[in-house]
């Protein structure tokens, strides 16, 4: 099956004052599946969505690689084509504190219509019956009425409903959620994953979670990629990433989660997160890691597959294998 | 609904506020002054003038009685008499203030109208020969002194190149003045069809709104700029990039609706400003207003002149900082809900 | 980062804070830095000498009338020429520097006392006394400042310590607001519950720990308030609430010499102008570049 979004060598780089951070992706979604994108604060999660989306600002900016979706390269596309056909048509997103991403002198139906309005055309009655029809997809219970408040009325899991309606009204075939649960309430988070979740087995849109939570992806994606310094180490599909994984960041990883059913301490991972202004030489997780070879020292790994969907950059593991 | 109970409740605060207002003016006119007894009878009094004076002006009674008096007076339209132009203060200011009220509206809105641009396309295009131009007029603007700078105009466009009338007032010493209607010249003209005494009136009045807009176009251009390029950064314009709105309605609906927000609370100071600098701006430029009046009460020692203006100019600015919270209140949904 | 120390009863007084100073260097180091600040810091060092100095910058007398060489355009002898009574207006507005370098202090420093203490008190008790002492200077607020200071120095005379109390008096309003916001984020802290509890008293907390901690945003303040104090002293000078003459003030210096405007003696009115306008660009070049010591938010 040909991939829908498939990201090739994509190099991000951030030209600060005394350094340059670098970014490097590989990345597939394939249509109609829910991807999670897993890394540590700082891991550059969310640079590979607004590359895509081709947000990046500077000192950032895209240095090479290839986004192809649907066919086109997104790097070699007009600003006005972006706009035109991309952003908030083809693929949309939804980001963290959704509050603050809603403009706090419209109202919430008013900034729903206007998206559907700008891509699809139509009046403004029809805008606003079509904003009605997505505010109920996204099970709010009183549509008309939320449609005329403002953000600063409704509350952290309302306005990200309203963001999701927002983000689903022309019917993209991918969403990207940047950290879309992070900072709301539990059981908000779960009526949220729940709703993306339904919604994707309704619309079949191919949606990429980017988080720091394990627990958000292993309840609600189909396939992982855990990224550190701004790299992809392993990829697969959760369940076997979960129950078997071979990169050593991330059995780190899932080991740190505390077990309620266990009695000992959560682990963490002994070390710190390298400043990206200044990685170490060969594989960036090798200082902190405990399978660590002479040649992580001084090779970066690169991602290889492992059969099926899995794949994995590091030395150790490949050395395990043979 | 809410913004009923607002506007409500912003209007009884109205009440002690004048009332505020009041007490200092009193405090001024009465508490402050060495002996005014002294300024109205003149050095040669015998004792019982100057007896029956304070028992006239009321000195003679406690204080606060004598603020309730002044109260009452000023309740009345009685602000006192005007020793320099034989007449109640309270005439002399309803004849005066029209032209002020003009001048200090027609140089908010020319500042307004320059800055207010200036400072968007300053934010919008961070670091250009633009910018660079804004920022340098902006604290130019805000560094130069009013009264200076109406005098430099003066002389270059007047005394220099001759393209300015003579600062003598509002018309044309020679011509027929309209029908006086409101006070401002410029709509009284218009009413009475006066072309001529219009374009008299506004080559007149062009120096002096001129001076008054620049040294208030700076602190806007600033104000403007840096909340415009803020808004520029936030989540929401981010957002609304992200969903492919195009970049015209970003800059100039949504990012600069939220930036103007500041800006809107600003007019309020800025037309307490331009209520002040009537003052020096009037007479440097021979007009006839309630600044000028100021002055000339100064120059004559006539206190009741000086805190009259003094009286008319806080209460306005009291009522027009009071409209522009109304007005930030309607145009910010989250000021009512509060 | 280093927490404020705090220390027992007022025996100890106050200590240099090392945040205070990390902050005074970072200050330096923005003015090198950006040229424009560092011509604004040099323009108000420069003011501040011509104040100091002047006695040695402008020999002759500002005030002795020459009526032989009355009214000359600027020439080798007379830098900036003379007035109507022969008076050499370089000196005069040399000495003016003077004048006005004394009045924005004292001003100043008369608005920060009477507005830090009043905001002070205000801000840690709270309660009555708060509401109280901001309802005062609320009413002072609502009046547009120049028109109270024009009011106020009209009820109390011309003269230069009548102008200080004026201006003084409508800027403390301000320090009062600044530090009572400061102080009312300040005593929930950590530290203020420790120099509470250490057995200061309630004087003691705000004054001697919590206000030097409150200081920066107030030092911005400072410089604003500082440009504004010459102007609105010039201001005052010139509609002839201010300075009596002879003394020399730029203010009054301008309304003089506007007389003159029409017959083509320019010398009379623009140096002395010039002499304002130079002087708070200075202090506002100076104060914008500080500003992005305490808020880079706000960086043009």
């Amino acid at each position: 099956m040909e991939p829908l979004l498939d990201i090739r060598g994509l190099r991000t780089y951030f030209f600060l004052r005394h350094a340059v951070v670098k970014a490097v992706k590989h990345l597939s979604v394939f249509p109609g599946e829910m991807v999670g994108l897993v890394g540590e604060t700082g891991s550059g999660k969310s640079v590979t969505a607004l590359s895509v989306l081709r947000l990046i600002q500077p000192p950032g900016r895209v240095i090479s690689g290839e986004i192809i979706f649907q066919g086109r390269n997104l790097l070699a596309l007009s600003e006005a084509e972006m706009n035109n056909s991309v952003r908030g048509r083809a693929i949309t997103m939804i980001f963290q504190n959704p509050r603050s991403c809603l403009n706090p002198v419209l109202t919430a139906g008013t900034q729903i219509a206007r998206v559907y309005q700008t891509h699809c055309g139509g009046t403004t009655r029809q805008a606003r019956e079509r904003a009605l029809e997505f505010l109920r997809l996204v099970q709010i219970p009183d549509p008309e009425s939320v449609f005329n408040r403002y953000p600063h009325q409704l509350s952290g899991g309302m306005c990200q409903r309203v963001m999701i309606a927002m983000a689903l009204i022309c019917e993209p075939a991918l969403v990207i959620a940047d950290e879309a649960t992070t900072g709301l309430d539990v059981t908000v988070q779960d009526q949220i994953l729940t709703l993306m979740r339904e919604l994707r087995n309704k619309t079949h849109t191919a949606q990429l979670f980017i988080t720091h939570d394990l627990g958000v992806v292993a309840e609600t994606c189909d396939r992982v990629l855990v990224m550190y310094s701004g790299r992809i180490v392993e990829a697969g599909a959760v369940n076997e990433v979960y129950a078997r994984p071979l990169h050593p960041y991330t059995s780190a990883l899932l080991n740190s989660v505390p077990d309620l059913r266990k009695d000992s301490r959560p682990r963490s991972i002994p070390g710190e997160v390298p400043d990206p202004r200044n990685l170490p030489p060969g594989c960036p997780f090798h200082p902190r890691c405990d399978r660590c070879t002479d040649m992580c020292r001084v090779q970066e790994p690169i991602l290889v597959s492992r059969g099926g969907s899995r794949q994995v950059a590091c030395h150790a593991s490949v050395q395990t294998e043979e | 609904m809410r913004l009923l109970v607002y506007v409500t409740k912003r209007l009884l605060l109205l009440v002690p506020t004048l009332l505020g207002v009041s007490i200092v003016c009193f405090t001024l006119i009465r508490v402050l002054p060495g002996n005014p007894v002294y300024m109205i009878v003149g050095p040669y009094a015998t004792l019982e003038e100057i007896a029956r004076v304070k028992a006239d002006l009321g000195f003679d009674k406690p204080i606060y009685q004598q603020y309730l008096i002044y109260l009452n007076d000023v309740l009345h339209g009685d602000l006192g008499y005007s020793w320099h132009t034989s007449q109640p203060v309270a005439r002399d200011l309803l004849q005066r203030f029209p032209l002020s009220f003009e001048l200090s509206t027609i140089s908010l809105v020319i500042a307004l109208g320059v800055a207010i641009p200036l400072g968007v396309v300053s934010a919008v295009h961070r670091g250009s020969w633009l910018d660079h131009i804004a920022r340098v007029l902006a604290v130019i603007g805000v560094s130069m002194p009013l009264f200076w700078s109406g005098l430099v105009l003066s002389y270059v466009f007047f005394f220099r190149l001759h393209w300015a009338p003579p600062p003598l007032g509002t018309l044309d010493p020679m011509m027929q003045p309209p029908p006086r209607l409101t006070g401002m010249i410029l709509i009284d003209s218009l009413i009475a069809r006066r072309w001529d005494a219009f374009q008299s009136a506004l080559a007149h009045l062009a120096l002096p709104a001129v001076t008054l807009a620049f040294s208030m176009i700076g602190s806007v251009t600033r104000m403007t700029r840096s909340s415009m390029a803020e808004v520029l950064h936030s989540d929401f314009v981010r957002t609304a990039t992200a969903f492919g709105l195009p970049r015209r309605t970003v800059i100039y609906r949504d990012a600069l609706q939220n930036a103007l927000l500041p800006v809107v609370t600003m007019v309020g100071m800025l037309y307490g400003f331009a209520l002040g600098g009537t003052v020096l701006v009037e007479m440097i430029f021979g007009l006839a207003g309630m600044g000028s009046y100021a002055f000339g009460s100064i120059m004559n020692m006539d206190y009741a002149g000086v805190e009259g203006v003094v009286l008319v100019v806080a209460v306005v600015f009291v009522v027009v900082n009071l409209l522009v919270d109304i007005l930030y209140a309607i145009i910010d949904p989250r000021i009512s809900y509060r | 980062m280093t927490l404020p120390i705090a220390s027992g009863p007022a025996g100890n007084g106050l200590r240099w804070k090392p945040g205070l100073s990390r902050q005074l260097d970072y200050s330096w180091y923005v003015i090198r830095r950006n040229p424009v600040t560092l011509l604004g810091f040099v323009v108000v060092t420069l003011f501040v000498a011509v104040g100091l100095l002047a006695p040695l910058i402008a020999r002759r007398d500002p005030i002795e009338v020459a009526p032989a060489f009355a009214l000359q355009s600027p020439c080798r002898q007379f830098w900036f020429g003379t007035d109507q009574y022969g008076r050499d207006v370089f000196s005069r507005i040399v000495h003016s520097a003077r004048l006005d370098l004394f009045i924005a202090l004292t001003s100043v420093g008369l608005a920060f006392a009477i507005g830090t203490a009043i905001g002070a008190l205000a801000g840690y008790y709270g309660g009555a006394l708060d509401a109280t002492l901001m309802r005062l200077t609320d009413i002072v607020l609502a009046f547009p400042p120049f028109i109270l200071a024009m009011g106020t120095a009209a009820a109390l005379g011309a003269g230069t310590a009548n102008i200080i109390y004026v201006v003084g008096f409508i800027q403390a309003p301000i320090y009062a607001r600044l530090v009572r916001g400061e102080i009312l984020s300040a005593r929930e802290r950590p530290y203020a519950e420790a120099a509470r509890c250490s057995g200061n008293s309630g004087l003691g907390v705000v004054f001697i720990h919590l206000l030097p901690n409150c200081l920066p945003p107030l030092l911005v303040q400072v410089a604003n308030n500082l440009s504004w104090a010459i102007l609105n002293a010039a201001g005052l000078s010139f509609i002839g609430l201010g300075v009596r003459p002879p003394t020399p003030e730029w203010g009054s210096m301008i309304s003089e010499g506007v007389q003159f405007m029409m017959s083509g003696r320019w010398w009379l009115f623009m140096f002395p102008g010039l002499a304002i306008f130079v002087t708070i660009l200075g202090f506002n070049l100076l104060a914008d570049g500080l500003r992005d010591v305490f808020d880079p938010r706000l960086r043009w």
